[in-house]
């Protein structure tokens, strides 16, 4: 009888402790089944897209502000070069879903999205101006650089150009130059060329108008 | 083993302790594992992608960049709103939302409660601007 008792705890015992190492187990597997992540290619995609919109990037012209044409030309070396931990993976770059740089066929990697401005610069826009009426050259926002060119004419001398009242150009001895000067971005300018009452000549303002449109970068890495 | 002295029998005592033994382990393995990453790094670099674009592009309404003229002055902030708002309308993807917090007031969506949210604040002379995003 004894014994009985003993056999069915026995077994109550062993139904307990099969039980609980099979819900055991099946929770550590799927626990684990979770965890068999790729941190790599997390990690590649976001480097990746970290490095194409820094300020220092070969590929913007500042931070998240794209340069046109250098994505036009990036290709796969490129990227590598760019970002060592995607070398060898399967990578696709894409601007509003249009691809940049595919290599391979990135399926179900991963992948990351980064708000950029795409900037591009048309066609370079020149204005000439006569020194004979007021020498002044309005320039829109948003334009970093302008190239005065300076011809005066005979006895005339030019001795100050003046961005919105800073001077940007100066040369006692008088200019006869062609120069890249540096303007800011965020509001309109005004080129002003000091120059007499009857002073004659030319000065050409050559600048390119730029477009700014805000995009969307996607990086998907399939390691 | 006396019957109605409350004792257990010795297997049932052994098995319990094999229990705890086993989920213990168990448990060790379940809470061990990495949590899995968050939406949240994703979210704090679009956040920090918009605070960037905002504070270099220069705001059509007055001088200077977005982000100071919302934290400019009243004035500066209401005249500058609209403008922005659109502007991270199109720069954000379209399956995010976005709240703006300037020291004139907010704008953008209506933050709901319990969503994993980014982040970002950049710092003018006039105070912070603050942008959150999550996914709308």
């Amino acid at each position: 009888m004894r014994g009985q008792t003993n056999l069915l705890s026995l077994a109550v015992a062993l139904v307990l402790l099969t039980g609980a190492t099979v819900l055991g187990v099946t929770f550590a597997d799927a626990a684990l089944a979770e965890a068999d992540r790729d941190p790599g290619e997390r990690h590649a995609a976001r480097a990746t897209a970290d490095r194409l919109v820094a300020a220092d990037a070969p590929t913007t012209v500042r931070a998240n502000a794209l340069d046109a044409d250098a994505v036009g030309g990036l290709n796969a070396t490129h990227l590598d070069d760019l970002s060592p931990p995607v070398a060898g993976a399967d990578v696709r770059v894409a601007i509003d879903g249009d691809p940049v740089v595919v290599r391979g066929a990135p399926g179900g990697g991963t992948t990351v999205r980064r708000s950029v401005v795409v900037v591009s610069r048309s066609e370079e826009t020149r204005r000439v101006d006569g020194l004979d009426n007021g020498s002044t050259i309005r320039v829109p926002r948003r334009v970093d650089r302008v190239t005065v060119d300076i011809d005066p004419g005979p006895n005339t001398t030019i001795r100050t150009v003046r961005a919105n009242d800073r001077v940007v150009l100066h040369d006692d001895g008088g200019l006869d130059m062609s120069a890249t000067t540096r303007l800011s971005r965020y509001e309109p300018t005004t080129l002003r060329v000091d120059a007499g009452a009857n002073a004659t000549g030319r000065v050409a303002v050559t600048y390119r108008p730029v477009t700014v449109e805000a995009r969307t970068l996607t990086v998907t890495v399939d390691a | 083993m006396r019957r109605g002295r409350g004792q257990l029998s010795l297997s049932v005592v052994e098995a319990a302790v094999g229990v705890l033994l086993v989920v213990g382990v168990a448990a060790g393995f379940t809470v061990g594992v990495t949590p899995t990453p968050s939406a949240e790094p994703r979210l704090d670099a679009l956040a920090h992608d918009t605070v960037t674009v905002l504070g270099s592009e220069p705001a059509a309404e007055s001088d200077g960049a977005r982000l100071v003229a919302l934290a400019r002055t009243q004035s500066s902030f209401e005249e500058v709103r609209g403008p922005t708002r659109d502007r991270i309308e199109r720069l954000l993807p379209a399956d995010t939302a976005f709240r703006v917090v300037t020291p004139h007031g907010a704008f953008g969506h209506p933050r709901p409660p319990g969503r994993v949210v980014g982040s970002a604040t950049a710092p003018t002379r006039h105070g912070s601007v603050t942008v959150r995003v999550w996914y709308g």
